[in-house]
């Protein structure tokens, strides 16, 4: 009867029912709505897939997130330096594969000034962000766009997954200094170990005041092959071949470097050398391929205060190489010998360093720091950069440490031309960074002296190889290795 | 004999602006099977208070109804309203039928709810319209009816479940003269054939047929 009361109603006010039944539609329509937006929250809440993941906000060092919001004058001068490093190593390396799925790069609220092509210049401030378009379809949070398209540039391709030529053209590319500056220096850097009492020291330099812009028109620069061989017997040879600015070639999008005809071609992440120098022992002939290991890379860091730049960057921190090596007509095959490559730029006037490449059974060490123009001869420098060790195995970065000083221990007389040069008999450092802590002790077993500086700035250069223990703890992990390493200091004379 | 209906000292007091007005006070009435009795007065002379108070459709603030025996004051409310569903009929000024329904549906519904299967209700709803005079309009939904006919209809929904009392309010107040007099002679049938019947009413053709007039004022009776 409650049936018949019921239909009869609907049927009988067909016009109010019809408005009943779509407004009944309605709330039952947005009811539904919003379960299903409940149902998936929970959903996403629950997926395995999901859980540990989140948003990881990056903020240039020193400069506070609320600052960055309320667009704070660090929104609109600083940047992230190691960003790439950062997406590529950091967190969506090799390492965290097995729980990182994807990493979604994106920068927000960025600050802005816009102004018209034409016409004065009447800044508009505007907020704006980007991001990687399959990196965020990848996280589900691809824009719908309903015009055009919205797909991966090339660029977007080589930021978040380069290929390996890429990848190296990027670290190891070429700078142009911001003023012309006689004491600018760029250079690539190989050292490789032909065997144990036998390893080159190869540099391909550029230096002087070079500048693109007109005012540095007539400055001097120039490029200069410097290679260091040390020989079985223990003794040095140099070896050096100069050539005039119009004969260098360089690249700021590339790693290639033309000093006349000796070359560095990177190809595929293979550096292909050819040099040709004379030194006393003779004419030298270097044609090697270097290749650096998977993942045993160190992104690019940069020292910059007023006028004064240091930059560096470590491409291949353990490498491999092959190749000849000809001295007066004397020729040697050298077949996956270990080796090691930088790359450094920056204006070199007083400057100095603390630095260190070791190569272990498993892990690869670097350590360093630069010592600023203005370090007097008490060793105190008004500009440094924080001494680091990083420690890298095969799957890339592990953990980069702090260190205060290095304690050098001991003498040892050095080779080379200098004479009475003391260089350590031995170092140690302590590393540490939050709980985890990697001490290093080294034994030097060979020193190679180069005087340098004039006036208040003498120095002995010493350049030095010895033998590395390390041990401590990463991550509540213990670590533990030992090998052969490359180390550089300089100390008063 | 229990009586259907039996009040004693029914008080009913209501709030109103800060005052208490006092609606009953002190009402005591019998109502015997077969009584015909009319509740008369003057507007806002509590008759019809009383009649909700013997209806089970207000509570008195003091005193006590009994219908058939049993006090409404000790039942729960599904109670109540069960016993207003089987033992009273309820008839009102304007009608209170449902205008989707048929008049033969509006007089199945009570006997509906009260669990009277479908076949016997139906059959008493039209065997209660043929005895008001509406047989033939059974079929018709409560907006086709005229005034008197939805009154008749009203007076066989409320004989529907055979209740022991059929209270009345003001059953011909919306009723021209002529058909206020066709219902008084329907409720003459009624009663006649057994009907017990309480009816307040301002109508005196109304009243002057009851075997009992109550009158009432100021909330008292007045015999």
């Amino acid at each position: 009867m409650l049936l018949t009361l019921a239909f009869r109603h609907l049927w009988v006010r067909k016009l109010r029912s019809l408005f009943l039944f779509f407004g009944f539609s309605l709330g039952v329509g947005v009811m539904v709505v919003l379960l299903s937006v409940g149902e998936a929250m929970l959903e996403q809440s629950r997926d395995a897939s999901l859980v540990g993941g989140g948003e990881i906000t990056v903020l240039p060092q020193g400069i506070d997130i609320e600052a960055m919001r309320t667009g704070g004058l660090g929104g609109m001068f600083f940047g992230i330096d190691r960003a790439r490093y950062l997406t590529r190593q950091a967190i969506g390396g090799p390492r965290h594969a097995g729980i990182v799925r994807t990493v979604a790069p994106a920068i927000e609220g960025k600050l802005l000034y816009l102004c018209s092509l034409s016409g004065p210049c009447r800044p508009t401030p505007v907020r704006a962000g980007g991001e990687i378009p399959s990196r965020a379809a990848a996280l589900g949070a691809g824009l719908d766009v309903r015009q055009g398209s919205w797909h991966d540039t090339s660029a977007d391709s080589a930021y978040v997954a380069p290929t390996t030529q890429q990848l190296y053209d990027e670290l190891d590319r070429f700078h142009i200094p911001r003023v012309a500056d006689s004491s600018w220096g760029e250079w690539h850097y190989f050292n490789l170990t032909a065997g144990p009492e036998e390893w080159w020291y190869v540099t391909y330099l550029v230096g002087g005041g070079l500048s693109l812009s007109p005012a540095g028109a007539g400055s001097r620069w120039g490029g200069r092959l410097l290679v260091t061989h040390r020989r079985p017997d223990g003794r040095y040879e140099r070896f050096t071949a100069d050539v005039p600015a119009a004969a260098v070639r360089l690249d700021t999008t590339r790693a290639d470097l033309a000093l006349g005809p000796n070359t560095v071609r990177q190809r595929d992440g293979v550096y292909h050398l050819h040099a040709v120098a004379t030194g006393p022992a003779g004419e030298l002939r270097l044609d090697l391929d270097v290749r650096p290991l998977r993942n045993r890379y160190f992104p690019p860091v940069e020292l910059r205060e007023d006028d004064f730049l240091s930059g560096y960057v470590v491409p291949g921190l353990a490498a491999s190489a092959r190749g000849t090596a000809c001295v007066a007509g004397h020729c040697r095959r050298l077949v996956d010998v270990p080796a090691y490559h930088d790359h450094n730029w920056g204006v070199w006037r007083d400057v100095t360093w603390e630095w260190g490449a070791a190569r272990g059974s498993e892990l690869s060490l670097l350590y360093g720091g630069v010592y600023g123009p203005e370090r007097g001869v008490s060793g105190a420098g008004a500009v440094t950069s924080p001494f680091f060790m990083a420690l890298v195995d095969s799957l890339g970065i592990m953990q980069v440490l702090r260190f205060s000083r290095i304690a050098y221990t001991g003498g040892k007389a050095a080779e080379g031309g200098a004479a009475a040069a003391v260089a350590p008999a031995g170092f140690s450092l302590l590393g540490t960074r939050g709980g985890d802590s990697v001490g290093f002790t080294a034994e030097v077993d060979h020193a190679l002296a180069t005087e340098t500086g004039a006036g208040s700035f003498r120095r002995h250069f010493f350049q030095m190889r010895g033998r590395f223990r390390l041990h401590g703890r990463l991550a509540g992990t213990e670590v533990s290795d030992s090998g052969q390493g490359f180390f550089e200091t300089y100390l008063p004379r | 004999m229990t009586p259907p209906l039996l009040a004693r000292e029914l008080r009913k007091d209501y709030p109103m602006n800060g005052e208490t007005v006092h609606a009953l006070r002190g009402v005591s009435l019998r109502v015997d099977a077969g009584d015909y009795v009319a509740i008369v007065g003057p507007s806002g002379s509590g008759k019809s208070t009383l009649l909700q108070l013997l209806g089970g459709l207000d509570t008195p603030s003091s005193g006590s109804v009994e219908v058939l025996g049993t006090p409404l004051d000790t039942l729960s409310d599904a109670e109540l309203t069960r016993l207003r569903l089987t033992r009273l009929g309820f008839i009102f000024q304007r009608f209170h039928l449902l205008p989707v329904l048929t008049a033969r549906e509006n007089v199945e519904l009570p006997m509906a709810e009260a669990g009277v299967a479908r076949a016997e209700r139906r059959s008493r709803a039209r065997e209660l319209l043929a005895y008001v005079g509406l047989g033939h309009r059974a079929d018709h939904r409560a907006t086709q009816l005229s005034g008197g006919e939805m009154q008749r209809v009203a007076i066989a929904r409320a004989l529907a479940n055979r209740p022991a009392v059929l209270l009345a309010d003001e059953p011909t107040g919306e009723l021209d003269a002529a058909t206020g007099h066709e219902i008084l002679e329907l409720f003459r049938r009624l009663n006649g054939d057994g009907t017990t019947l309480a009816v307040v009413t301002h109508d005196d053709r109304l009243a002057a047929e009851a075997g009992r007039i109550i009158h009432m004022l100021d909330g008292t009776i007045r015999d």
